[in-house]
């Protein structure tokens, strides 16, 4: 009877393999491809809204253009208009549009468009970063279609360069709105995709009004990790890597003659941050003891690994204007010390360190804290998130010390304003800062850089340590990526293979739903199966009880994400973010409507299936979720296959002859394997098989359109590293069960009655060891379904856990909330399904009441 | 009989080891070896060698001295996290057994809830709104602990409730607490200490995935999960990085695991099995 229920059962289960091997044609192989690594997701793709250094990586002049450029060497070059004029009096600005250029909708690119995109960045209730910068400007005008003219209340020397900036992108009224999520612009690539948490990918815009762009395809391939990073470029997975974040391993890349390293500059002034309004900062000879105490060359070998500029100032080394002001504090501990002694603190001074996710800021932060020790401070270091990061030290100022690296292009204007994280004020500088921004005359504009580099060196607001290196990292054979970094972004419209020689995977997928889709239906109907064959009071009062945890759930999580610090409007807006702006986003999210009303909001769509949008990505929550289930629910299941797999005829060969060799040795194998953390295991994997034979890939995931095989590749290796500790668990509880039920009465009648050693073991114990098998694998499915964080981060795979990572740190409540209430509920029902699975195999546990 | 003794040298071997772990932690926390946790880059990324038996770190610290560094925060934050997680769980679980009712369903499905959180997310929460560090560590850990006890404690007890003792002592009109604490409690304590030694072995596996990720304990403070998100990156230069903290985290797990193993062989051997 119970074979036979578990059979016909399994049969159901049948019955959807079908459907779940949704199997569509791979995609043909192109030349022209190309694949860039990023550290960072964009957060969505729309540069006027966002200050996310990764969507200007993305749209840049990529997708999107301004009437300006800046061009490599920094330099301000002609964009969507080829030639502009400015008035005597500085106060009149006339652009002149190109001929000729479309959007990649087709329609026609007009002096009005242009109008528009600047009207609604300097709107009160703009969101635009650059927002502050535009308010000299008094009217914009588009007297014919192809010229705009801007009006000034005063001259404004940059505004030229300001308008280069990403931005401040020219888009059209009528797709502005969808800008975050497929964006349309007019630049040599268009939009074709964006798989959420994995890659965007682009492909070359055949009608492009200038040169068109010599690549077919970019695929823009998220890569969080910096041991990933390095992994996923050695399997041959990336082609290129334009920032890459572990400088550590750039000797051995440099000895491997695959690729290229080129190290350049970027506009990130990395700096040693104090809060200068705050005691015992406020003085200004603290200030001075942090900086003696500071050896920049210790901080730049030992964290960058002698990459980067040290710099005195808050100004760009290669900027014309530059003053080297490395040496006005030398590195002196007992300078430090007597400068504290003096201002009134012989027994040092305790300071907190915060510091924010990069490995610059990290990695300096340890030798930076070893060397305050040193001169006579005491430092905690606190390692915080980038969402806790803006809200308590950019926005509440709470900080003592934090590190840093501020990329905008010039952007000392900082300094003056007035309720800037420094806490500095100076009328000084500002007044100079004023004269700057009035004068034209070049000889008087570098003097007057080089007073405010000197005042800002004087006055020590902060320590400056060094200049962000940008380390590009390609294959040889890629011409055309950029070794500077004037300006955030990836600048593709040049870049060309030598030899058509990119052997980066690649996937181009359209709604893969269908897999999510069948995993849910073949979920409900074993339940529904379930539920028909248990009884209906017991289903009911198990029903009862799920309901209670998830409700309880509900509560627990949405208090919860009420009190952590930071929101999702502070960290889609960055570092520029205005206040207006700030709260402008907040009301649009609705973070502003009564508590109460937030949550019965959320849970009354929760149960009919509306998560709500996500502020981050701008598409529904169920969206995403299907999305990254279209994974996890596969990894989990072939994790668990493979656990099974391996753990039953393990279980089964040790339990045959009790104490035997095999038995021992199994029990010494799994003892071990139950000690070997999965993320340890995972990357020893990696090392050997993706890395070293190079026989499966190191990372990433090319979704399922681009073939079942070509998929499930990329899934071998991390569902290894889940299963094998996993297979060790349920290995030995099997086995130790099995020894429990080898020894009761029935079985010793079993022998008597002349049942060989094998029938005994397959017929009559095994049968009654599934209940805990049963019960365990529920656990682990749970597991393995929410739990895999880790090993997804490490093989760089789009999955739930992930996703739930991602949206934390980026306070993205929509999606958090839903993702763990949903991860609560099957973790709950999978228990359900379990011990309704118990009740059908064992009629003796429906009959009594567990509870 | 042979499995005793196989059994008595596993967990021979793993107090051997742990009591190593353990003064090698005191020895470090007493700041005698401050002179090899010292960041010194001129001496970072050495082979191991007479002077530096495990090599070096990236930042010029001597790799054993890390390991022993991080022996105090693995085995410290795993203990009292496991010991908090027990010290709420444990009388929650008698006393949900021996009174049943309301009390008995709040507590389950608060289990049931702990149970279905992801773990990692809690911790994520926790160091989001508590700031990151040791106390946080320990706090997210031990929440996820004390379901673990209340129910090993409530499903042994509810089988003896039945049992003619008990009885007994509820005709003696003995207070409920008075039957929980001692009458039930030592027949579980067995329970128990096999109990704490398999969760301090997953705890310390916990603290270094949480470490791992940046959200255990916070530098200068060495931990072994730490150490091996450290060394990543470095895996071909330097192989020692990887080898020496994932080795040292592998055994201590391995120890706690060998010791539980003995002692509910020895337990159970003695003991009439309680039917769960």
């Amino acid at each position: 009877m119970r074979t036979s229920l578990i059979s016909s059962l399994s049969a159901r289960w049948l019955r959807w393999v079908p459907a779940l091997l949704v199997l569509l044609p791979a995609i043909g192989f192109a030349a022209g491809r190309l694949v860039v690594g990023l550290s960072l997701e964009p957060p969505n793709l729309d540069p006027s809204a966002t200050s996310a250094e990764a969507t200007q990586d993305v749209v840049y002049t990529n997708i999107f253009e301004g009437l300006t450029r800046i061009a490599e060497d920094g330099s301000v070059q002609p964009a969507l208009a080829d030639h502009w004029t400015i008035s005597d009096d500085g106060l009149h600005y006339r652009f002149f549009l190109r001929s000729g250029i479309r959007f990649h909708d087709g329609a026609v690119l007009t002096a009005e468009d242009v109008r528009w995109t600047l009207d609604r960045a300097r709107q009160a209730d703009s969101i635009n970063p650059l927002h502050g910068l535009l308010s000299e400007i008094v009217a914009i005008r588009a007297p014919d279609e192809r010229t705009v003219d801007i009006e000034l209340s005063r001259p404004v020397a940059d505004l030229v360069t300001t308008l280069a900036w990403g931005n401040l992108v020219i888009m059209n009224a009528r797709t502005a709105a969808q800008a975050k999520t497929s964006p349309v612009g007019t630049g040599p690539f268009r939009f074709t995709q964006w798989r959420k948490g994995d890659s965007v990918v682009l492909e070359r815009n055949p009608n492009y009004w200038g040169p068109p762009a010599r690549l077919d395809q970019v695929t823009f391939r998220v890569i969080p990790d910096a041991t990933s990073a390095l992994a996923s470029l050695l399997a041959g997975d990336i082609d290129a890597f334009p920032n890459f974040p572990a400088p550590e391993s750039l000797k051995q890349i440099e000895k491997d003659p695959r690729f290229s390293v080129v190290i350049g500059s970027t506009e990130g002034e990395t700096l040693l941050a104090i809060n200068n309004a705050r005691a015992p900062f406020n003085d200004v000879r603290v200030r001075r003891a942090l900086a003696h105490a500071i050896d920049r060359r210790a901080i730049i070998e030992g964290a960058m690994y002698g990459y980067g500029t040290p710099i005195g100032s808050h100004f760009s080394p290669h900027d014309s204007a530059y003053l080297d002001l490395t040496g006005k504090y030398p590195h002196d501990p007992a300078k430090s010390r007597q400068l504290l002694r003096d201002a009134g603190y012989p027994n040092g001074v305790s300071v907190t360190l915060r510091l924010p996710p990069p490995y610059y800021s990290r990695r300096s932060g340890e030798i930076v804290a070893s060397q305050l020790t040193n001169a006579g401070f005491q430092v905690r270091i606190e390692n915080i998130e980038w969402a806790q990061w803006l809200d308590q030290v950019f926005k509440r100022h709470d900080f003592d010390l934090t590190i840093v690296s501020h990329t905008e292009p010039k952007d000392y204007d900082i300094y003056s304003r007035p309720d800037y994280y420094f806490g500095y004020h100076n009328a000084q500088y500002d007044q100079r800062l004023d004269l700057l921004s009035r004068t034209f005359d070049p000889q008087r504009r570098r003097e007057l850089l080089q007073d405010l580099q000197r005042q800002l060196a004087d006055d020590c607001v902060n320590v400056w340590l060094f200049e962000l290196p940008k380390f590009g990292v390609w294959k040889q054979h890629l011409t055309g990526l950029w070794t500077e970094a004037p300006v955030q972004g990836v600048v593709l419209s040049a870049v060309t293979w030598d030899k058509a020689v990119s052997t980066a995977a690649h996937g181009s997928a359209k709604g893969t739903r269908a897999l999510g889709a069948a995993i849910l239906i073949a979920f409900m109907t074993a339940l529904f199966v379930l539920f028909r064959k248990a009884g209906l009071a017991y289903v009911l009062r198990r029903l009862r009880a799920l309901l209670v945890t998830v409700i309880g759930a509900s509560i627990v999580v949405f208090t919860l994400i009420q009190i952590l610090p930071g929101d999702a409007a502070a960290y889609m807006l960055g570092l520029n973010a205005s206040p207006e702006a700030l709260h402008q986003l907040q009301v649009d999210f609705g973070l502003d409507a009564p508590l109460w009303r937030q949550y019965w909001t959320w849970i009354s769509g929760f149960f009919v299936g509306d998560f709500g949008t996500s502020y981050t990505y701008q598409v529904p929550v169920a969206e995403l979720i299907v999305e990254r289930l279209s994974l996890s629910a596969p990894l989990a299941l072939l994790s668990l296959l493979l656990t099974a797999a391996l753990a039953i005829p393990a279980a089964l060969a040790a339990a045959y002859r009790p104490k035997s060799i095999t038995d021992q040795v199994l029990s010494a194998l799994t003892q071990i394997g139950l000690a070997i953390p999965n993320y340890w295991l995972a990357l020893l994997l990696v090392m050997l098989l993706a890395v070293g034979l190079q026989v499966l890939p190191s990372g990433g995931f090319p979704g399922w359109d681009s073939g079942l095989m070509h998929a499930g590749r990329y899934l071998v290796l991390p569902a290894l590293a889940l299963a094998l500790p996993q297979a060790c668990v349920l290995a030995r509880i099997l086995r130790s069960e099995l020894g429990r039920v080898l020894q009761e009465d029935f079985i010793r009648t079993a022998r008597a009655k002349g049942a060989g050693p094998l029938r005994v073991l397959f017929k009559h114990a095994f049968p009654n060891a599934l209940i805990p098998t049963l019960t365990i694998m529920g656990l682990q499915f749970s597991f393995l379904i929410a739990g895999a964080v880790i090993v997804e981060s490490i093989f760089s795979l789009p999955g739930i856990g992930r996703l739930l990572f991602q949206a934390t740190a980026q306070r993205d409540l929509m999606v958090m909330r839903s993702v763990v209430l949903l991860l609560v509920a099957t973790v709950v029902s999978v228990n359900l399904v379990v011990e309704l699975l118990w009740a059908l195999v064992d009629p003796r546990i429906r009959q009594s009441d567990p509870s | 009989m042979n499995a005793l003794t196989q059994f008595g040298r596993g967990a021979c071997f793993g107090a051997c080891f742990l009591t190593i772990l353990m003064m090698a932690g005191v020895i470090a926390s007493l700041g005698l070896l401050d002179d090899g946790l010292t960041i010194d880059i001129s001496r970072r990324l050495l082979a191991p060698s007479s002077a530096h038996w495990m090599g070096t770190d990236a930042l010029g610290r001597d790799v054993l001295s890390l390991i022993c560094a991080g022996a105090a925060s693995s085995l410290g934050i795993g203990l009292l996290a496991v010991l908090v997680g027990a010290a709420v769980g444990i009388p929650l679980g008698l006393v949900t057994a021996a009174k049943g009712g309301l009390i008995s369903e709040v507590v389950s499905r608060g289990g049931d809830l702990i149970f279905a959180f992801p773990s990692l997310l809690l911790a994520v929460l926790l160091t989001a709104a508590l700031g990151p560090g040791a106390k946080t560590t320990v706090l997210a850990i031990a929440v996820f602990n004390v379901p673990v006890f209340a129910r090993l404690v409530r499903g042994q007890c509810l089988s003896l409730m039945s049992r003619d003792f008990i009885l007994a002592a509820r005709m003696s009109n003995r207070s409920t607490a008075a039957i929980a604490f001692d009458h039930l409690l030592p027949n579980v304590a067995g329970l128990i200490v096999i109990q704490i030694a398999l969760q301090v072995s997953l705890a310390i596996v916990a603290e270094s995935g949480l470490s791992y990720v940046g959200l255990g304990v916070q530098p200068p403070f060495a931990s072994w999960g730490r150490m091996l998100a450290d060394a990543q990156s470095l895996v071909s230069v330097a192989p020692w990085l990887v080898a020496f903290p994932g080795s040292a985290l592998m055994l201590a797990v391995l120890s706690f695991n060998l010791i539980a193993d003995a002692v509910s062989g020895r337990w159970s051997d003695r003991t009439p099995r309680l039917d769960v």
